[in-house]
């Protein structure tokens, strides 16, 4: 019996050696420890022996059938490593092939320009606050200081709308000649100011972004461009104020190294009124093409609240202040995108939106 | 306005660089805008030509003997303007004229030429190419044109913002640069004679005091008129004004000079030697010395003498009463006219002039005086003749001076920087204003005549501003307070959400201009009841007539505008308003309304093919592609109740047309573009776009999100395939199958595949669905499942016919 076991162990493991197969390998489970497997065999012998030695055989049959177990356990992995291998070796993948894409689509310089603005401002505490581009020319221009016959008002040359039927100006509204001159395309998004303060006692602490409109056609106009107005009212504010807020949005918006400059200059409805000049950031202010050489550029009109304006809103000048002032989004957008022909940001050529 | 620095220097003689002082007046609210020098080139004398003849085979050139003060030289020259005896200028050998032009010694006509003689443009001195520049004949020959001209210059273009009408002369400029400086005016006085000599030699009536509030004339007799020196004409030249004669050139230099504008007529043709100062006739007409007849309204002031108008007030004088060669008596007009009711006459008469734009923003009636003295000495300078002693002054009521109170405490205050009297003084003096009142914490000042900007205390506040410079401002984020730092509002997160989800599918965001052209709006709505647009009186081009009512005039253009550029894939959104003619329903009337009503839409349009890809096959783009980006967006937002259904309107195509309704609300269309409006277009049948109301959606917005937690249980996963008849719409099986299981159990229902074609029958197509089944609060059994899944297709039945496919 003893050799019996010993020889069917030695001719399990030389099959279980010469498999090369998983199912050479099943064959040889089955052969010896199947149902009628030779092993297995064994252990139903086991009824014929002398109870005196059932125990000592049945321990060597027991070790044998493990040991086989053992052996084909290992026989099994390492063929299905050989075929893992086999397989691995096999896959050929190009890792340079492009990606599976998908179209990305892009937002317009101008949006995300005013969408960023918006942010900062939001950061430094303001809210938005709307008025309609259709505007009456109370809101636009007689509200902030500029009357009709106003040599101001060449400043901003003014698209006039052709209406059927006229709608009913609001009261205050200033005789003009013909109706149609009442309602235009508003020249700058200040008319929000005046809605504003109309609307809600101080303090106030409003953005306006929107778009604008002026007769004008060439590199650097479009007869539509965008601005954000900004405007704080409130106990105690001061020009100081205003070279802050500004200070904290170019650094915010161009980077923390720009500089910003005020110059005197006039705006009907601020007093005292200032040009910003932001450093070009293409030469680090030592002068460029950009900059005309004078290493500036101007990018938006600001000043202190003419206390006219506020009178007007029904403010007491005296009791508050505030500052204003009104950015050119498109020339930001320009300026930080380096696009040199205002006109290209509303051609809408896909070849220059998907540049963004 | 353009500023000669060598003119400025003379009024205040500054002792600083060209670029120093215009740094200076940029920082003081006078912006340069830009810098011209003037000069000649070197070698250009003044020459005596001192025998021409003419070359024989030439109809046009001259051999000149010119003597240039070293010798005498040949010269050929083709100019004819000129005889022997003439003073012209010669460049010289070696001379390098204006565009690069180096003079060479050549031989032309095979005669040796040893220099150019030279025209005014050929110098660069202006436009005059007619004929030689001539100059006067008591010039010295050898004497270099510069010195005549007295060149070089610095000429500066200064932005005079429209409330400083002060500083749109050279004098105006100096008090600037000398309150910047500290450096005195330099302005010689006049003394004319006094007396009443003139009443007998003219006549003025003011009719309208109002808009002529002082006319001040004075008489010059026995003139000769002739051309102005060369030093005046290169003056006026480097302001950009034609020289014409001495007397008009004179009052020009004054204009130039002193800011005040001035109008000499010919005495002896005005009528009855008389100016009377009136409102024009309605229809009355006037030729303008730019030869122009004009019809005057009633609203233009004219002069007129005693029989017709000679002048529009204020812009322009006519021609009956101009100035001519043979003029010797001059009445020579200093008035004052209303600003409003020239600016008026100005833009109805589409006249601006240098006295129209000064008289508009405001003349100074304290300069009159001085301004008619300063010209007349000049004309008796320039052209001979006496000025008769006395003047014709009408002043009726003098306007009062400007009085402020200034607080050094509010001064301060609104700069944020200590400012305090002593400074306020200094400064508020320095530019003319001179203390009448008060103590040194609340002081009375007296504007001068000039400053016409100066009527309140917060214009002395900018004044002090600017006179120590922006730049001492300090700088002070203000503090924001409290709530003021508030969340992101909804609506602006929503925004962002759906740009994202539009992104992310491959739209490109365009910004078109709110008006286009009318016939594109009209081509959109190829049918009755399109909307009505409103029409720009004064649009820049057709094209851009009328404000839109739909995005999709400007969306289609840009797909036809890259179509033709070569592209192939196009996908375009734009979110932006239009603009309907009723009043804002969220604004309609009083004081805040609105004039029209202007919502946000979003809207979208793509055509094409997708662009070759190795990793999928090219598909053109369908209705599909354009409602996916819709439910993206619509899920961006988090919609909840939204319906889809065939809704036919005019710009779609009829079978590919839906609506999108949001709790009832149809909130926008999409589909395929009408063929008629693609045509109209020039574009491909296969356009979809989508025009959503952005307003409304915003409104059902739920950009806040809940989160539920996992899952605890597992749930089971059934696909189903239902046999239809094609007309069966898919919302109403989805309707059918939610209907069918009332337990909440089904978590979830996905259309995973539509299918017509053998096997399914004709005029049937199968439909297949994943089911998602989940109990919240135990583990579904399978028989649970079975028996729902059972539920669904018998009611299916029941409902719809369905057929289970198998
Ligand atoms: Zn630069």
């Amino acid at each position: 019996m003893i050799d019996e076991i010993n020889r069917l162990l030695e001719e399990g493991k030389a099959e279980l050696a010469s498999a090369s197969s998983e199912a050479q390998v099943e064959a040889a489970r089955v052969k010896y420890l199947g149902k009628s497997g030779s092993l297995s065999a064994l252990r139903k012998g086991m009824g014929k022996l002398a109870p005196a030695e059932r125990p000592a055989m049945g321990k060597l049959v027991s070790e044998a059938l493990s040991r086989f177990e053992s052996l084909l356990k290992d026989q099994q992995h390492k063929i299905g490593e050989q075929a893992l291998q086999r397989d691995l070796a096999r896959e050929k993948l190009d890792v340079t092939l492009p990606g599976r894409s998908q179209k990305r689509g892009h937002r317009h310089p101008v949006s995300q320009a005013l969408d960023d603005i918006v942010e900062i401002f939001a950061r430094l505490g303001f809210h938005v606050a709307d008025g309609p581009e259709i505007e009456w020319d109370l809101y636009n221009f007689e509200k902030l200081g500029i009357p009709s016959d106003h040599p101001a008002r060449d400043m901003q040359d003014t698209f006039y709308l052709d209406l059927a039927t006229q709608p009913e100006p609001p009261p205050g509204s200033p005789p003009t000649e013909g109706a149609q001159k009442q309602l235009l395309l508003r020249t700058h998004t200040s008319p929000v100011q005046a809605r504003t303060m109309l609307a809600q006692p101080p303090p106030v602490r409003i953005i306006a972004p929107g778009k604008v409109y002026r007769c004008d056609s060439d590199i650097t106009h479009t007869p539509m461009f965008h601005q954000v107005e900004c405007l704080h009212v409130e106990q105690g504010l001061s020009m100081a104020h205003l070279r802050g807020t500004l200070d904290a949005f170019a650094k915010a918006f161009f980077g923390s190294s720009v500089k910003t400059r005020l110059r005197p200059s006039y705006f009907p409805f601020t007093e005292p009124s200032a040009e910003v000049d932001v450093s070009c950031a293409a030469c680090g202010g030592k002068g460029c093409r950009l900059c005309k050489q004078t290493g500036w550029l101007e990018v938006l009109g600001s000043g202190m609240v003419n206390p006219d304006v506020l009178a007007g809103v029904g403010y007491d000048p005296e009791k508050v202040t505030g500052y204003a002032f009104g950015v050119g989004i498109d020339r930001l957008a320009m300026l930080r995108y380096g696009i040199d022909d205002l006109r290209s940001l509303f051609e809408n050529d896909v070849r220059f939106l998907e540049q963004l | 306005m353009k500023l000669s620095l060598n003119w400025l220097r003379e009024l205040c003689p500054v002792d600083l660089s060209d670029e120093e002082v215009a740094r200076r007046l940029t920082l003081a609210g006078l912006e340069v805008e830009g810098t011209e020098k003037r000069a000649l080139p070197a070698g250009v004398v003044a020459a005596r030509v001192t025998v021409k003849t003419p070359i024989e085979g030439s109809d046009h050139l001259n051999l000149c003997q010119v003597d240039d003060g070293a010798g005498v030289h040949q010269v050929v020259c083709g100019a004819v303007n000129y005889a022997a005896g003439d003073l012209v200028p010669m460049a010289r050998p070696g001379a390098v004229l204006p565009g690069g032009k180096e003079i060479k010694r050549a031989r032309l006509r095979g005669v040796e030429s040893e220099g150019m003689l030279c025209s005014a443009r050929e110098l660069g001195l202006g436009d005059d190419h007619s004929g030689l520049l001539m100059l006067p004949r008591e010039t010295r020959p050898g004497t270099p044109l510069d010195a005549l001209l007295g060149l070089p210059d610095t000429v500066l273009e200064i932005n005079v913002t429209p409330n400083r009408p002060d500083a749109l002369s050279h004098l105006g400029i100096a008090r600037e640069l000398s309150a910047l400086t500290g450096v005195p005016i330099n302005l010689p006085a006049q003394r004319l004679p006094h007396g009443l000599v003139i009443a007998a030699a003219a006549r003025v009536d003011v009719e309208d005091a109002q808009r002529c509030p002082r006319y001040l004339a004075r008489v010059i007799e026995g003139v000769q008129i002739a051309p102005s020196p060369l030093w005046l004409q290169e003056r006026l030249r480097s302001c950009g004004i034609r020289p014409i004669s001495n007397v008009v050139d004179a009052t020009n230099l004054v204009l130039l000079e002193l800011g005040h504008p001035l109008h000499a007529f010919d005495l002896d043709q005005l009528a009855g030697a008389r100016i009377i100062v009136r409102r024009a006739h309605e229809g009355e007409p006037l030729t303008t010395l730019d030869g122009k007849e004009r019809k005057l309204t009633a609203d233009d002031l004219v002069i007129a003498d005693g029989e017709k108008p000679v002048a529009l007030a204020g812009v322009m004088g006519g021609q009956t009463s101009e100035v001519s060669s043979g003029t010797t008596r001059l009445l020579l007009e200093s008035a004052v006219f209303e600003g409003a009711g020239i600016r008026r006459t100005a833009r109805r008469q589409a006249l601006h002039t240098e006295a129209s734009h000064r008289y508009e923003r405001g003349a100074d009636e304290g300069m009159a005086a001085q301004a008619a003295d300063r010209c007349a000495e000049l004309i008796v300078q320039l052209a001979g003749g006496t000025v008769l002693p006395g003047v014709i002054d009408l002043y009726p009521s003098p306007r009062p001076a400007a009085h402020i109170w200034v607080r050094p405490a509010r001064v301060s205050a609104i700069l944020g920087a200590t400012v305090d009297a002593v400074e306020v003084d200094k400064r508020l003096r320095s530019l003319g204003l001179e203390p009448m009142d008060g103590m040194p914490e609340r002081r009375l000042w007296k504007a001068p005549s000039w400053r016409r900007d100066l009527t309140r205390e917060i214009d002395c506040v900018e004044e002090i501003a600017r006179q120590r410079g922006l730049d001492t401002i300090p700088v002070e984020v203000p503090k924001a307070g409290v709530g003021e730092t508030a969340a992101v509002p909804p609506d602006r997160v929503a925004t962002s959400a759906a740009r994202a989800a539009l992104s992310a599918r491959g739209f490109d965001e365009v910004l078109n201009y709110s008006f286009v052209a009318e016939r594109d709006l009209d081509a959109l709505w190829p049918d009755e009841g399109a909307p009505r647009a409103m029409r720009v009186a004064n649009p820049l081009t057709v094209e851009q007539g009328a404000m839109r009512w739909s995005l999709l005039a400007g969306l289609l253009r840009n797909l036809g505008h890259n179509l033709a550029r070569g592209a192939r894939e196009l996908m375009l959104y734009e979110l932006g308003r239009v603009y309907l003619a009723h009043p804002d329903p969220r604004h309609p009337r009083g004081l805040l309304s609105w004039p029209d009503h202007e919502p946000r839409r979003l809207s979208l349009a793509l055509t094409g093919q997708a662009a070759k890809r190795w990793t999928s096959a090219p598909a053109a783009l369908d209705f599909y592609d354009c409602k996916g980006a819709i439910e993206d967006v619509l899920a961006a937002l988090a919609v909840p109740q939204i319906e889809y259904s065939l809704a036919p309107i005019a710009t779609l195509h009829p079978a590919s047309c839906a609506s999108l309704t949001v709790d009832g609300t149809v909130a926008g269309f999409f589909g395929q573009l009408h063929p008629q409006v693609a045509k109209a277009f020039d574009l491909p049948a296969h356009t979809f776009v989508a025009e959503l109301d952005w307003e409304l959606l915003l409104g059902k917005a739920r950009p806040e999100r809940k989160l539920h937690g996992v899952p605890r249980f597992p749930g089971i996963e059934r696909d189903l395939a239902f046999v239809v008849d094609e007309s069966v719409l898919a919302a109403r099986m989805l309707a059918a199958i939610r209907a069918a299981e009332t337990f909440g159990l089904l978590e979830h229902v996905a259309l995973f595949d539509v299918y017509k074609g053998a096997p399914v029958p004709e005029g049937k197509k199968s439909i297949a669905y994943r089911l998602s089944l989940r109990a919240a609060d135990r583990t579904l059994t399978d028989a649970e499942a079975d028996g729902i899944v059972t539920t669904i297709k018998e009611q299916l039945r029941e409902v719809l016919g369905a057929a289970i496919r198998t």
